[in-house]
């Protein structure tokens, strides 16, 4: 749809392109990897990302329910239509898969790029691949408001810089345990005693399993280092957190936290002293609704955008 | 030739589709850098080139790594041609 100049490129187009490159990604990385390994991937990425995900949507991270205010049939919204053609509690399946049709690729190019180097390292070159695509996806997911960013912090082009070190630690964890589970076929020396009384066999070495008992040591695995990904996001998204403080986000996520609740029209975190973003802050977002209603073209529907009441 | 743990057998098959795989992450790069050049200007850009140019910029790890994954690649696919391995 265009507004003003500019295309807004809208829930249903971001699908259609994500469904279509996850199809041919999926036909590729099964001819490299072969299909029991990329499923492996598949179904452990999708339980590693509609897990961490959904946690953030209802901790008042971000949400993906702005299109739910667009979409009408005879004039009316689309009762309970969130935008996306298939979410899994809070998170369209789209964006799970999104999340695997690029880190499939990164993970096998950091495997020919460093082929020798141990699996912290090439988890590492694959995170960097995966964040660096990110920051151009999205800064121009911000603007089309396929999600909205709703956490205080420090905002880069509208994007708080912790979910870039989220996207790196998603994939720099998820790579390692693939790779150390599936591809090694070892284990992690600190987890071995817990998987040896659930499991009731010593992991070490899981080079005789077939893939059924792989497949419950790689999710056994995923779902243990969740925390450990989250606490090390949240550990060093505090370092530029404190650094600058710039929040700008919409504010309208619809799981807002408590903070947005007691401060919604402030800019610092508590203690810093409340500060009032008015509408000609340059700081503020200015999305596709508020560019709709400056040119007169329509008002949101169900609520101001960026409104801060 | 490479050798990878990731697949058994490393044919011209397979290479093909490991060039394919990059081939198809760079497309989609690409797909980001139209989208960014006709959607809305960023939060704290004034104009759609300023996109453009911050794409260039956060993407430059991207476009180096893929440089490289290319080139080996290539190499790779060379290599099992000579030596005709199917």
């Amino acid at each position: 749809m265009l507004i003003g100049n500019s295309f807004r490129i809208e829930s249903w187009l971001v699908e259609i392109i994500f469904y279509l490159f996850f199809l041919l990604i999926l036909w590729e990385g099964r001819k490299i990897l072969g299909k029991e390994k990329t499923s492996l991937f598949l179904w452990g990425s999708l339980l590693w990302t509609l897990i961490v995900e959904n946690v953030m949507v209802i901790n008042g991270a971000y949400d993906y329910f702005a299109y739910a205010d667009y979409y009408s049939a005879g004039g009316t919204l689309i009762s309970g239509f969130s935008g996306w053609a298939c979410m899994v509690l809070f998170v369209p399946l789209s964006i799970s898969l999104g999340w695997f049709f690029l880190s499939l690729p990164a993970f096998i190019i950091s495997d020919r790029l460093l082929p020798k180097s141990n699996v912290w390292l090439k988890a590492t070159l694959a995170a960097v691949v995966l964040v660096s695509l990110d920051m151009l996806m999205d800064p121009i997911s911000v603007v089309n408001e396929w999600w909205r960013w709703a956490v205080p912090g420090f905002y880069l082009r509208g994007v708080s810089i912790g979910n870039y070190i989220g996207w790196f630690f998603m994939l720099f964890y998820f790579a390692a345990i693939y790779e150390r589970t599936v591809i090694e076929r070892g284990s992690f020396a600190w987890l071995r005693p817990v998987e040896k009384l659930i499991f009731r066999r010593d992991t070490k070495n899981l080079l005789g399993d077939d893939l059924w008992k792989l497949r419950k040591v790689l999710y056994f695995r995923t779902i243990v280092f969740i925390p450990i990904m989250v606490i090390t996001t949240l550990l060093f998204a505090a370092v530029p957190k404190q650094i600058g403080y710039n929040r700008y986000a919409p504010f309208n996520n619809v799981f807002p936290k408590k903070y947005d609740q007691q401060f919604p029209v402030s800019a610092k975190p508590v203690g810093s002293g409340p500060v009032v973003i008015t509408n000609d802050d340059p700081r503020k977002v200015c999305g596709p609704r508020c560019a709709a209603d400056k040119l007169g073209t329509g008002k949101p529907i169900g609520g101001e955008y960026n409104a801060q009441k | 030739m490479h050798k990878s743990r990731l697949t058994e057998t490393e044919t011209r098959q397979t290479l093909r589709a490991r060039l394919r795989i990059g081939i198809l992450l760079f497309a989609f790069w690409l797909v980001l850098i139209v989208m960014a050049a006709f959607t809305f200007p960023f939060v704290e850009h004034i104009s759609k080139a300023q996109n453009v140019g911050y794409g260039l910029i956060v993407g430059l790890p991207f476009l180096i790594i893929m440089g490289f994954y290319f080139a080996a690649a290539f190499k790779d696919l060379k290599e099992a041609s000579a030596t005709k391995k199917d």
